[in-house]
């Protein structure tokens, strides 16, 4: 994936963005479920015209503190739920590894 | 910029597609305009790409959540979003959607052809004395073959009124899922119910490079090339002729019209358009302007070219019809704990028919499409919170393989008062956006209640048990035809039974606004065949 094919000198950033993904993942329920995609989720929400906003907001301003249930509005929360439980359903792949987890 | 064409082809939808082709390839100068470029070819594709796969189909337009009321969120329709050139609709109003791309709305069409019978053109079921077909199916015979065989239309002869036979190629044989849901329903549901395989415009020559894995209705987008459209299987044989060109990103915004002496009424001189994307206006002279936009966009161009002059575009608008139908999804528990089949994409191939009666006892025909995907997320289930969260999921992985679709139309009531007209507002071009009035019939509204029904009955018989109705507002049919219907006179219509606009001499048009009373049918293939006999016209009667 285009998300893994960065120069040497990404890769920290690039598991600065895995791990706030991960965080950000929280949101749903399914979070657990989808770890295996999180290196993907960034660009994913990168790409997307709904997403990315929060992508950005929880990037540039999210305190290390604070979970996205506290950081964001409870719309964007419900975005951020199905986009997560999309992903969850997205792939009969993934559903299978899912189940088999 | 100013250009000459003998032809000036607007649009190259399911009528402009065929009709630049024939002129093209009979050797007259065709200059064809078109709203939007030529869709990437990642969108014909049969497999998903690597990047697709990677971001699991979620584009910059995909809004979540995704659910299947707004499972038409094609990037190639949202971008039309943007553009639109329809003021937005109220709540519960008519949803038009439009694609300002190459091929315009066929580029989602899922190929299925099927001819209008005799009853059809003769008006047998026809709700309206103001709207009547000026022709009969004998006159589009011949050209209904000529469109089967250049589309490849898979199917298979069956003798019946209700859908005459055509020129086929050899249909696919039904799958897994498709065999649940004939032997199920097969003898109990009366005579009048008929099962047909295929009956798409699908390329399945033996010998065929763009083989479909499961052609169809996905619902974001045909990812087939096998399925007919005018990019893939025409334009490259007529791209490099001299006497072909196509203005890609070209929007016409206007016709210019000269009164004649004589009664032949007026005349158009030129058709302004404009560069979408350098916002240069395009004048181009024309000794013949053939109208090909759609049922939407044809009678717009047509109401803000005669803005001045409405007697110019008299009952342009009028009788917007589009299909009602009763949409109806489930999972089938016969096929639960089975492998899928490798065949279980999107796709419907099997398409059934018949006759149900209404309310008052009065029979009306219906003819739908059974077609499964894999649903990305299992909806009706959502739907049912007194289950615990984990027998939902666990539910919802068995039923991943098992979701089908059935949708089931009606004819549609034509209404005088259901109409596209100016609107104030305008469109991201500085034209007169337009607005749809449009209110479903009381008939319609009972036929679909029956359709719903019906579809509920027969998912059941499948073993779909718990069925979810998905609802069908105006406008999701995307058939839409009447605002230009054709007629035998004047007084009755908008265009000749040759297509010719009754006020001018040069002026046609040639898409689904011509049809004037929808069938229970598909009316693509229809279009279709009025284009190539059009073509046919325009070639005797000008080269």
């Amino acid at each position: 994936m285009a998300v893994r094919m960065g120069l040497k000198d990404d890769c920290r950033i690039m598991s600065d963005h895995d791990s706030l993904a991960k965080r950000l993942c929280q949101v749903s329920p399914y979070a657990g479920r989808i770890e295996p995609l999180i290196g993907l989720i960034p660009e994913i929400m990168e790409r997307n015209d709904q997403l990315r906003p929060l992508w950005t907001a929880w990037r540039q301003n999210a305190p290390p503190d604070l979970t996205p249930r506290q950081y964001f509005a409870r719309g964007q929360i419900k975005v951020l739920c199905d986009f997560v439980e999309y992903l969850y359903f997205a792939s009969d792949a993934f559903a299978r590894s899912a189940r088999r987890r | 910029m100013a250009l000459r064409a003998k032809f000036c082809v607007i649009g190259t939808g399911a009528g402009g597609g065929i009709l630049a082709y024939r002129l093209a390839k009979a050797g007259a100068d065709v200059l064809v305009i078109n709203s939007g470029g030529i869709p990437a070819q990642s969108e014909f594709q049969n497999e998903l790409s690597p990047e697709q796969k990677g971001h699991f189909e979620i584009g910059p337009h995909t809004t979540f959540p995704v659910r299947p009321e707004i499972y038409i969120v094609h990037p190639l329709l949202a971008d039309a979003r943007s553009r639109s050139s329809m003021e937005c609709p109220r709540e519960g109003g008519f949803h038009h959607y439009q694609i300002h791309h190459v091929n315009g709305l066929q580029n989602l069409w899922n190929g299925i052809c099927l001819r209008y019978s005799e009853d059809d053109f003769a008006n047998c079921h026809s709700y309206s004395e103001d709207c009547r077909w000026p022709i009969s199916l004998g006159d589009l015979a011949d050209h209904y073959s000529e469109v089967e065989r250049s589309a490849f239309v898979a199917g298979e002869r069956n003798g019946l009124r209700q859908f005459p036979d055509g020129s086929f190629l050899a249909p696919r044989s039904a799958r897994q899922i498709d065999r649940v849901f004939i032997d199920s329903n097969a003898g109990s549901l009366g005579p009048d119910l008929f099962f047909l395989e295929n009956r798409k415009a699908v390329d399945l020559r033996p010998d065929s490079t763009q083989k479909c894995v499961a052609c169809g209705n996905c619902g974001r987008g045909c990812r087939s090339g096998s399925v007919y459209k005018f990019s893939t299987h025409l334009l490259p044989e007529i791209r490099a002729l001299r006497n072909f060109r196509l203005l890609e990103h070209t929007r016409a915004i206007k016709l210019t019209a000269v009164d004649c002496d004589n009664a032949e009424g007026f005349s158009i001189s030129h058709v302004v358009a404009i560069d979408e994307r350098t916002a240069r206006i395009v004048e181009i002279e024309a000794d013949v302007v053939i109208i090909c936009a759609g049922a939407i966009e044809s009678p717009r161009l047509l109401l803000n070219s005669f803005a001045d002059d409405r007697s110019k575009a008299e009952q342009v608008g009028e009788f917007l019809q589009d299909s009602p139908r009763a949409v109806v999804g489930t999972s089938l528990f016969r096929l639960w704990f089975r492998p899928a089949n490798e065949d279980r994409g999107y796709g419907d191939h099997i398409l059934l028919g018949g006759q149900i009666k209404d309310s008052q006892g009065k029979r009306f025909p219906f003819v739908g499409q059974f077609w499964s995907d894999f649903m990305k997320v299992p909806y009706y289930l959502a739907e049912m919170p007194r289950l615990p969260r984990f027998l939902l999921e666990t539910i919802s992985r068995q039923v991943f393989k098992s979701t089908v679709t059935l949708v089931l139309f009606s004819p549609a009531v034509p209404q005088r008062k259901n109409k596209v007209v100016l609107a104030d507002g305008v469109d991201h071009f500085g034209q007169h956006q337009v607005r749809i009035d449009y209110e479903t019939s009381e008939i319609e509204a009972d036929h679909g209640r029956r359709l719903a029904a019906l579809a509920r009955r027969m998912l059941r018989k499948a073993s779909g048990y718990i069925v979810d109705d998905v609802g069908s507002p105006p406008g999701s049919g995307i058939h839409y035809v009447g605002t230009c219907r054709m007629a035998a006179d004047p007084k009755g219509g908008v265009v000749d039974k040759d297509l010719k606009y009754f006020k001018s001499k040069n002026l046609y048009v040639c898409d689904g606004s011509v049809i004037p009373v929808l069938s229970e049918k598909h009316p693509t293939l229809t279009i279709m065949a009025l284009a190539h006999r059009l073509a046919e016209r325009l070639i005797k009667t000008y080269i």
